[in-house]
C-alpha cells in the first residue's frame, strides 16, 4: 500500500505496476428488484395478486413510511418511490401496499448465491441486495465475458429485475452494479476513471456520513477521491478510508465467501386447488428438475426426501417419506418412485401446495457412475428395483433373511436390508425349508405325536440344549417325522417325555 | 433333439415340396401358440438344469425354460415343493441377481437354504398386502432384468393373468415358479412347463403335466438322494 503525501490524492495510479498475467475478475448482481420479489412472492401462494394489481412496497425511513418499490402497473398509474402511502393511495386507489419482509428478501438472495454454485466457488454477499462471484478463473471454461453474461441471463431469467457489473475488485463491480452502471472493466488501472463519475450514494456509507458529504458538496466519486486522505479518516473514519482502498484495488480485499447449502427445500403453488395426481407429477417434476440441477453442480446425491402436499380447505398435509437404497441425483428415477407412491396414497383433501425437502446432500457413489446400463446391472445387485417395490408396497414389504451362528433354531435367522452378506453355512442335519414362527402343539398318542394320522419318526435324533443364560433356554430333542400323506416334518420334544411340537417343514 | 429319433417327421419337405410350401410350413412352425407335440421348438431360450436327472431328461432342453413360467402343482396345506427347485435357485444364486419370492405361506429358513449352498443374500422376501400389489410385484420382478427367478404363490391366478406373467418373464428372461394348489391343473394355462408333485416318502412323485415342446409323463419318482438331501 503506497502511502501518498498527505495534502493530495493524485488522480491517477501513483505507480506503474505491470497487470499480472491472470487478473481476477469479479461480477456483482445487485438485485434492485428483490423487494418486490419478495413481497409479491413470484411462487404464487396466498399473497401473490394478479399481474395487473399495481403493488407497492412500503418502508419505514425516518419515521415515515414511504413507497420505495412500485411494479409495472403501478408505474403506469402513476405511483414513484418516494411518495407517502396516503399520497399513493389518493393517486390509485386499488394500489396493493405490502411492507417490506426483510427475512424473504434474505432467503431469496441465499437460494440465488446457491445457485450461483454453477458459475462459481466464490460466491459472497455484498450488501443487502447484491452478489458478488469470482469469474475471472473460469473466464475460459465459459468462453469469455460475454457467452457468460449469456448464460448468467438464462440462467436468472425468472429471478428478481437486476443490475450487473464486472470489475477487477469486489468493491467496485458491486459498487458499478449498485449505481446501474453495466461495464465490464478489465484492467486495475481504468477503475478510478470509469468509477469517476458514479454517485456516492451508492457506497455502503452511514446515514450521518452521507449527509456529511452532502453539505460538503460531494456528489461524484470523482470529487470524493480528490478529498485529503487524512481529513477524510478524522471525518468519516478510517474504515471508510479502507473500503475506497479496497474498491480500487490498493488494497488486498477477500470477501467472506457464501457457505453453500448442502440441502434442498422449494415448494410449488399449484395454481387450482386439485386432487389429480398428473397435475401434482407435473409440479413434482418441476421440483425435481430444479433438484437435479443442484446436485449436478455440486456433484452430490440425495439419501433421503419428504414431500408435503398441504390443502387448504381442510387445513390438511399429507408427509411422504421417501428414504432410498442407494443415493439418487436423476430426477426421473424420483419422479417415479413419487408417481408409484401417489396411487397408493389417496388424497383426502385437493393439495394447494407441493413442498419438497432433501436431506443433506451425499456423495456419489462411483459404482453408479457408469453411462452403460448392462454394466451397471452386472456391477451389483439393482437397489433401485428395491427402492420401487418399496415405494408402492411400504417399507416393510420387501426384507431380505439371513443366517445368524446360533444353536436355536428360532433365532438361527433374522429379517435384514436385502443384500447383507451371508453368513457361513452351518455343517450339521439338514434344516427344514419352512419353518414356523412358532412351534405348534401336537396331539400325542401313546406318546407318538400325530398329525393328520401317526407320525412315522426317522432319522437320528438332535438335542439342542443352550440358551440358559438370557432366559430363553431350549432344551429339545429334534426329529423329522412323515406324515401319512408323505410329507416331511421336522418335530421335537422336551426330554424326557415333554410335549411334541411341529416346528417346520421340509 | 427331437424326443422320438425313430419317429418320421412329419413336416419333413417331401420331394417335390414347393418353395411356397416351405414358406408356409416355417411360418407355421415359427408360430409361438402352436407347440407340436414330439418336435423341439426351435427357440434360443436358456434352460437351467433341474437337478434331477430323470425329471432333465424329460423337459425339452434339459432344464426349467428360463425366460417363461413354470407351474408347480401341489396337494393343498402345504407350502409347496419348494426343494423341487432348489437346485436350479442355489445355481442361479451365484449370479449378480435378486431372487425374489413374493407372497410366501410362510418364512423360508435361511440356515437351511444357506446349508444347501444358496447364497441368502440374493433372496428378496416381498410381502404385499393387496393382491393388486401381489400381482403388480410379480410383473415388476419378471419384466426387470434384475432378477434372475421369481417365485411366487398366488391365490388362483386365472389363464389371462398367467398369460400377462408370461409374457413378462420373456421379456426379462427371468425363471418364474408359480406354485398352486393341485385344483388348479384342470384350468388352462399358458405356463412354459407345468408340472404337479406328490409327496412320497422319500421325495415325490412328479407328473409333468403339459410342457411346451415335449410329451406330458406320469409317475416320475424323484428322490431326495438325487440331489444329495438326506
Amino acid at each position: 500500500m503506497s502511502i501518498a503525501p498527505a495534502h493530495t490524492l493524485p488522480a491517477q495510479a501513483p505507480r506503474a505496476d505491470p497487470p499480472p498475467t491472470r487478473q481476477r475478475l469479479w461480477l456483482a448482481l445487485h438485485f434492485h428488484g428483490l423487494p418486490l420479489c419478495a413481497a409479491t412472492d413470484p411462487d404464487g401462494g396466498e399473497r401473490a395478486p394478479a399481474p395487473d394489481t399495481p403493488v407497492a412496497v412500503l418502508e419505514t425511513v425516518a419515521r415515515t413510511q414511504r413507497v420505495i418499490a412500485v411494479n409495472a402497473a403501478a408505474v403506469r398509474a402513476g405511483i414513484g418511490n418516494g411518495m407517502k402511502p396516503g399520497e399513493a393511495r389518493g393517486v390509485c386507489p386499488v394500489i396493493r401496499l405490502t411492507d417490506r419482509d426483510r427475512p424473504r428478501e434474505q432467503a431469496i438472495l441465499a437460494a440465488l448465491a446457491d445457485a450461483l454454485e454453477e458459475f462459481s466457488a466464490e460466491v459472497a454477499v455484498a450488501g443487502e441486495s447484491a452478489l458478488v462471484m469470482e469469474a475471472g478463473r473460469s473466464l475460459k471454461l465459459f468462453g469469455g465475458v460475454r457467452a457468460l453474461l449469456q448464460r448468467l441471463e438464462e440462467r436468472l431469467r425468472h429471478a428478481p429485475d437486476y443490475h450487473c457489473a464486472l470489475a477487477p475488485t469486489a468493491g467496485a463491480a458491486a459498487l458499478c452494479a449498485r449505481g446501474g452502471l453495466s461495464v465490464c472493466i478489465e484492467d486495475m488501472r481504468q477503475l478510478r476513471s470509469r468509477l469517476g463519475d458514479l454517485p456516492v450514494t451508492c457506497l455502503d456509507i452511514e446515514p450521518r456520513g452521507r449527509d456529511l458529504l452532502g453539505a460538503m458538496g460531494i456528489a461524484t466519486l470523482r470529487d470524493l477521491l480528490r478529498l485529503p486522505r487524512r481529513g477524510l479518516a478524522r471525518r468519516l473514519g478510517p474504515a471508510f478510508v479502507r473500503q475506497l482502498d479496497e474498491l480500487l484495488g490498493e488494497r488486498p480485499h477477500f470477501p467472506v465467501p457464501h457457505r453453500f447449502t448442502r440441502r434442498f427445500t422449494a415448494c410449488l403453488h399449484l395454481d387450482e386447488e386439485t386432487a389429480d395426481s398428473s397435475i401434482i407429477m407435473q409440479a413434482a417434476n418441476r421440483l425435481l428438475g430444479r433438484l437435479e440441477r443442484r446436485l449436478r453442480h455440486c456433484d452430490s446425491a440425495v439419501n433421503a426426501l419428504r414431500w408435503t402436499l398441504e390443502a387448504t380447505h381442510p387445513r390438511e398435509r399429507l408427509v411422504l417419506d421417501m428414504p432410498l437404497a442407494t443415493p439418487a441425483w436423476r430426477a426421473d428415477g424420483l419422479a417415479f418412485l413419487l408417481r408409484l407412491r401417489l396411487e397408493s396414497v389417496t388424497l383426502a383433501a385437493p393439495v394447494r401446495r407441493l413442498s419438497l425437502a432433501s436431506d443433506v446432500f451425499a456423495s456419489r457413489s462411483r459404482r453408479q457412475q457408469h453411462g452403460i446400463p448392462g454394466l451397471a446391472r452386472a456391477a451389483g445387485q439393482d437397489h433401485e428395483f428395491i427402492d420401487r417395490l418399496r415405494a408402492r408396497l411400504g417399507e416393510r414389504a420387501v426384507r431380505g433373511i439371513c443366517a445368524l451362528p446360533e444353536h436355536r433354531p428360532e433365532h438361527a435367522w433374522s429379517a435384514c436390508e436385502p443384500g447383507t452378506a451371508a453368513a457361513m453355512p452351518q455343517a450339521g442335519p439338514a434344516r427344514p425349508l419352512w419353518l414356523l414362527p412358532a412351534p405348534s402343539p401336537l396331539f400325542a398318542l401313546d406318546g407318538q405325536p400325530r398329525l393328520d394320522g401317526a407320525l412315522r419318526l426317522y432319522g437320528d435324533t438332535e438335542r439342542i440344549r443352550c440358551g440358559w443364560w438370557d432366559g430363553r433356554g431350549v432344551f429339545r430333542d429334534y426329529r423329522q417325522a412323515l406324515t401319512r400323506r408323505g410329507q416331511r416334518l421336522w418335530v421335537f420334544h422336551e426330554p424326557p417325555a415333554g410335549r411334541w411340537y411341529l416346528h417346520g417343514v421340509y | 433333439m427331437s424326443l422320438d429319433p425313430a419317429a418320421p417327421d412329419p413336416f419333413a419337405a417331401g420331394d417335390g415340396a414347393s418353395p411356397a410350401w416351405r414358406v408356409k410350413r416355417d411360418c407355421f412352425l415359427q408360430r409361438r401358440d402352436i407347440t407340436v407335440g414330439g418336435l423341439v421348438e426351435p427357440s434360443a431360450r436358456e434352460v437351467l438344469s433341474t437337478g434331477f436327472e430323470s425329471l432333465d431328461r424329460y423337459l425339452p432342453g434339459g432344464g426349467w425354460p428360463l425366460g417363461a413360467l413354470t407351474e408347480i402343482l401341489t396337494a393343498p396345506g402345504e407350502p409347496g415343493c419348494l426343494w423341487l427347485a432348489l437346485p436350479a435357485l442355489v445355481e442361479l444364486s451365484r449370479r449378480q441377481q435378486w431372487i425374489a419370492m413374493i407372497a410366501p405361506p410362510r418364512i423360508p429358513y435361511a440356515p437351511a437354504l444357506a446349508g444347501r449352498g444358496m447364497d441368502t443374500g440374493k433372496i428378496l422376501l416381498v410381502h404385499p398386502r393387496a393382491r393388486s400389489d401381489a400381482l403388480w410385484a410379480v410383473e415388476e420382478a419378471l419384466r426387470s432384468d434384475t432378477c434372475s427367478s421369481v417365485l411366487f404363490w398366488l391365490h388362483g391366478p386365472d389363464n389371462k393373468t398367467l398369460r400377462r406373467l408370461q409374457l413378462a418373464a420373456e421379456q426379462g428372461n427371468t425363471l418364474g415358479f408359480c406354485f398352486r394348489p393341485a385344483a388348479g391343473a384342470g384350468q388352462r394355462s399358458t405356463a412354459a412347463v407345468r408340472v404337479r408333485a406328490t409327496p412320497a416318502p422319500d421325495g415325490a412323485l412328479v407328473d409333468i403335466l403339459k410342457v411346451r415342446g415335449g410329451r406330458a409323463r406320469r409317475d416320475l419318482a424323484l428322490r431326495y438322494a438325487d440331489i444329495g438331501y438326506a
